[in-house]
């Protein structure tokens, strides 16, 4: 292909249009690699196509109509302000977990009127979503918890989606899959919150702290939220909180303010925040030390070493150890990796540790020397989850495109799952199988046919799977 | 009597401050997305992409730095995520060709935002014809096809005919700056 030529104009037409072949696509790219005119070209009329479709919406004569304009600001301003991320899926398959979407009406295609447009569920035909629901589990004992409404929910069910469910519900999964209501206990679905590692006691970033078994409620100070006077209220200092392993300490994901004396003349200062984990003692909430926030954090057994990917918000992170005891650095591990490591686990005798690098590989280290003892090359992918079992021989890798389980030692594949499987990895004690806990992280949410064959949109709650180890073939 | 209680707990100011973070800069980002893959539909996918992405790490913006150009550079990353998918795309990934890309437009900004500010005024001089069809393309977003038979016309017609109102529409926002009113 030339530039200028008959066959530019037709193949970046055929781009615009979305009807350009694979050959189209590899010739225009192969020109725009080795002739800056034509790159400027495509970039003035790619700059044209877009501010078209932008000024369509736009022009008085092609504007939308007010009540659909509305519609389409509530539907933005709604999603836009959901609580957390969530999965949409649109079919009869809502344990598949792989689209990661929000339905932003704003941006998808107008759909054409239907009957379920005539009288619409619950923001299904207005693509409205937000937060309804949240999701906690407990790292050694088989405890889930949730929010929800009055009536006890299944594990994996649909649940239909509805504001008001502020009700904590718990699951012993290795006993019923049906949960067990507690009625007076609010749970809301923004609620900041942790559940402790034998899954006794759960924890709110306010500081009430509620025994699961007895429902006997106690309050530490974790420093509370900051409040800005006439301008919005609370803001949440805790962005986050977990425990550590041995459940004796609380990490908090602190967001701090920080003021700085401004430079302009009217200005007096200039805010800015920062992150920072707060170790704290559990249940004295006494403060052991501090460390930057990484973005994935994974703890010792002990709970007395940190290990956390730096910098928090850039690529090419390298894996720091900390120790939890003092938050004085103790290792840093090279190489670096080269995206972002969303998931670190310490082997549970320590001695290794490893970290999911997003572009697609799984780093082992030997935490006493720091030498790289083994990179196995796995689908590119974010956000994950690791687990060692018990006995550190292997390492279950769980990915939205898979879950793979490795030997530790030659980094050789045991085995790989590619069908339905996400989540949380918990071994069991004799290692001999491990059980998946799907969709608590970032929660699912569907999109079918209701008992009227009205479209309606539906939580999905969590599933545990348990495999076998003698099952699975490599 | 209407029950005005609210259960909603109260709205996190950190949702609130994404909202109008995102909101202003979602049309730059789709901009930004489509000079690296032009067809609209798939832009708006991978813009959805870059939604999820930039909320689920939107704790680690630091408000003190543009929104942005911090945004697109999670555009930037959706879309190679997205191409390494489609084998028709992968030579965007190749030789840094979508950073060429990016660092281009960066360069070219500038002068596209000074330019397009003409094009209000440059749709307003498309014969009606014209007008219909960037209406029914880019806001009703029908597809060629259709618009052919609503229109009694042939797809390939349909094709040319957006090809020649892009061609026309470039040719009007590089000539001299209006000064207001569309001259009729």
């Amino acid at each position: 292909m030339n530039y200028p030529s008959i066959d530019f104009e037709t193949a970046l037409a055929a781009m615009s249009n979305g009807t350009a072949t694979e050959d189209e696509v590899r010739t225009m790219h192969q020109l725009l690699s080795s002739n800056n005119a034509a790159l400027d070209e495509y970039l003035w009329q790619m700059e044209l196509h877009a501010r078209l479709a932008e000024a369509a919406a736009t022009t008085p004569t092609l504007m939308l109509s007010p009540v659909v304009r509305w519609r389409k600001a509530a539907a933005i301003a709604a999603v836009l302000l959901l609580g957390a991320i969530v999965t949409y899926q649109v079919g009869r398959t809502p344990q598949k977990p792989t689209v990661n979407l929000i339905p932003n009406p704003a941006l998808v295609k107008p759909a054409p009127p239907t009957a379920s447009t005539d009288k619409p569920s619950p923001g299904a035909s207005a693509g409205i979503y937000r937060k309804t629901v949240a999701f906690g589990t407990a790292a050694d004992a088989p405890i889930i918890i949730a929010t929800g409404h009055a009536d006890p929910i299944e594990l994996g069910t649909e649940v239909p989606y509805e504001p008001g469910g502020d009700t904590l519900h718990i699951w012993d999964w290795s006993k019923s899959p049906t949960s067990r209501v507690m009625k007076d206990t609010r749970l809301w679905p923004l609620d900041v919150f942790a559940v402790s590692p034998n899954g006794q006691n759960l924890v709110w970033a306010n500081g009430k702290v509620l025994n699961l078994n007895t429902g006997e409620e106690t309050k530490i100070d974790l420093g509370g939220a900051f409040y800005f006077d006439n301008i919005g209220g609370d803001m949440q200092r805790i962005q986050r909180l977990e425990f550590t392993p041995d459940g004796g300490h609380l990490a908090l994901r602190l967001c701090n303010v920080v003021l700085n004396k401004s430079t302009h003349p009217l200005r007096k200062e200039d805010f800015e925040t920062s992150r920072t984990i707060q170790i704290v003692t559990f249940p004295g909430a006494k403060l052991v030390c501090e460390f930057p926030a990484g973005l994935g954090m994974g703890f010792s057994q002990d709970g007395k070493r940190a290990a956390i990917s730096l910098p928090e918000d850039k690529a090419k992170q390298q894996i720091v150890e900390y120790s939890a005891v003092s938050g004085e650095v103790l290792r840093k591990y090279e190489p670096h990796i080269r995206e972002f490591a969303y998931a670190i686990a310490f082997s549970p005798d320590g001695k290794s540790l490893a970290a999911y690098d997003s572009a697609g590989e799984l780093l082992i280290w030997n935490t006493s020397t720091g030498q790289l003892k083994r990179s196995v090359h796995l689908p590119n992918d974010a956000p994950g989850n690791l687990g060692f079992s018990h006995d550190g021989k292997l390492i279950a890798v769980s990915l939205i495109k898979g879950t793979s389980l490795i030997d530790v030692e030659s980094g050789a594949f045991v085995a790989k799952l590619r069908d339905q499987i996400f989540g949380e990895i918990r071994w069991a004690s004799d290692d001999k199988s491990f059980t998946i806990i799907r969709n608590v992280g970032a929660g699912t949410i569907t999109e079918r046919a209701d008992k009227s064959g009205n479209l309606a949109v539906f939580n999905i709650f969590p599933a545990v799977q348990t495999l076998k180890l003698a099952d699975l073939k490599p | 009597m209407p029950d005005t209680t609210d259960t909603t707990p109260p709205i996190d100011p950190q949702h609130a401050q994404f909202l109008r973070l995102f909101l202003a800069s979602q049309r730059e980002v789709l901009r930004y997305i489509t000079a690296l893959v032009p067809d609209l539909s798939e832009a708006q996918e991978i813009l959805q992409e870059t939604a999820v992405a930039l909320w689920a790490r939107f704790d680690l913006y630091n408000p003190a730095l543009p929104f942005t150009p911090w945004a697109c550079r999670f555009a930037l990353n959706t879309v190679k995520q997205w191409a390494s998918g489609r084998r028709k795309w992968r030579t965007l990934l190749e030789n840094g060709l979508a950073e060429t890309i990016a660092a281009r437009r960066e360069a070219l900004l500038p002068e596209m935002n000074q330019r397009m500010e003409q094009l209000h005024h440059c749709l307003d001089k498309l014969p009606p014809l014209q007008r219909q069809v960037v209406q029914q393309y880019y806001f009703q977003r029908q597809n060629i096809e259709t618009i052919a038979r609503q229109t009694g016309r042939s797809v390939e017609a349909i094709y040319k005919s957006l090809q020649r109102i892009r061609a026309l529409l470039r040719r009007c926002i590089e000539g001299p700056p209006m000064t207001g009113e569309a001259k009729s």
